[in-house]
């Protein structure tokens, strides 16, 4: 019976534990996925499946080890999704020739954004304004990035991962890291130049 | 717009964007979370019934089929010692034969 009671106090608190670490990262990880899919609705199937096998499989975890089995099962699920779109683009370039190849380019976050900023220009101060638009130019930026360059640039500067667990969390070499960051932030820089900001 | 941006300032208009999803969005993650801690909790009670599983092979229930596998393996050795032995009998009859030195009893039968 004591047994039983102790085991129950260990399951709830772990449960805890959980419940604070996904509401904790439960923004950032639509964030990342929105960036890498471009789609509200996919990004949160997307989180949704992560915390799903997170829960369902890595619960037991130790609490430090969460944060990275996270981010490692949030980006092979972005993985998984880019996978079924490159198959399935596959097959309607196989079954139309009609249909656009690269619609996503005429995708512009800025668009949504600045019908927003126009709907409350009257009462949005400048600053707030002007930040707004600096955040959709960095989103579209980041958007614009490799899949890769991005999952190290957010990893590393946003998750604040070393080197180390970036790599882990990415399934690849520390050396990979580095390289896909250093691309990362010249592209940034570049992108953000063409804009009137610069990168330093 | 033209301004210097340290690496350190996107981090800062991420987090700042954080407070920007909108409400729906942030009703989908909180539903999202509840599932995942329902996922968890079932997860949770499988591993227990996991243990009563195995608390459960120890009673006399399964000390039952220990006994009875044991039963069957005695008896398919003793089919097995039966099945030899008449083997040997006949051939000890076969060689018997082959030499004539069949015992009278044979041929009584």
């Amino acid at each position: 019976m004591h047994l039983t009671s102790s085991q129950e106090q260990i399951n709830l608190a772990s449960r805890d534990e959980l419940s604070r670490f996904l509401a904790e990262a439960e923004r950032r990880a639509y964030k990342q996925a929105l960036f890498a899919v471009r789609d509200e609705h996919v990004a949160l199937d997307i989180v949704q499946d992560a915390m799903l096998k997170l829960a369902e499989k890595y619960a037991a975890k130790p609490m430090e080890e969460l944060p990275l089995l996270f981010q490692r099962i949030l980006q092979n699920t972005i993985r998984d999704y880019y996978r079924r779109q490159k198959v399935r683009s596959m097959w309607t370039t196989l079954t139309s020739s009609l249909i656009p190849q690269h619609e996503e380019d005429d995708y512009d976050p800025l668009d949504t954004l600045q019908s927003k900023d126009n709907n409350n220009q009257t009462s949005a101060p400048d600053a707030s304004l002007e930040q707004l638009q600096l955040l959709a130019l960095i989103e579209k930026a980041l958007m614009d990035l490799a899949p890769r360059q991005r999952e190290a640039f957010l990893l590393r500067y946003w998750e604040d991962m070393d080197t180390a667990e970036t790599a882990a969390a990415m399934g690849c070499s520390e050396g990979s890291v580095k390289q896909h960051c250093s691309r990362a932030i010249h592209a940034l820089a570049a992108a953000l130049k063409a804009q009137g900001i610069d990168l330093s | 717009m033209s301004k210097k941006l340290q690496p350190e300032h996107i981090r800062q208009v991420l987090d700042n964007s954080l407070e920007q999803i909108e409400p729906p969005v942030l009703s989908r993650l909180r539903q999202a979370r509840e599932q995942a801690l329902a996922r968890h909790d079932a997860a949770a009670a499988r591993g227990a019934s996991g243990w009563a599983a195995r608390w459960h092979f120890d009673t006399p229930h399964y000390k039952f089929r220990y006994f009875a596998a044991a039963a069957v393996f005695a008896a398919v050795l003793f089919s097995g010692m039966t099945y030899w032995q008449h083997v040997h009998e006949a051939t000890e009859v076969d060689v018997a034969i082959l030499t004539d030195e069949l015992p009278i009893e044979v041929y009584v039968d």
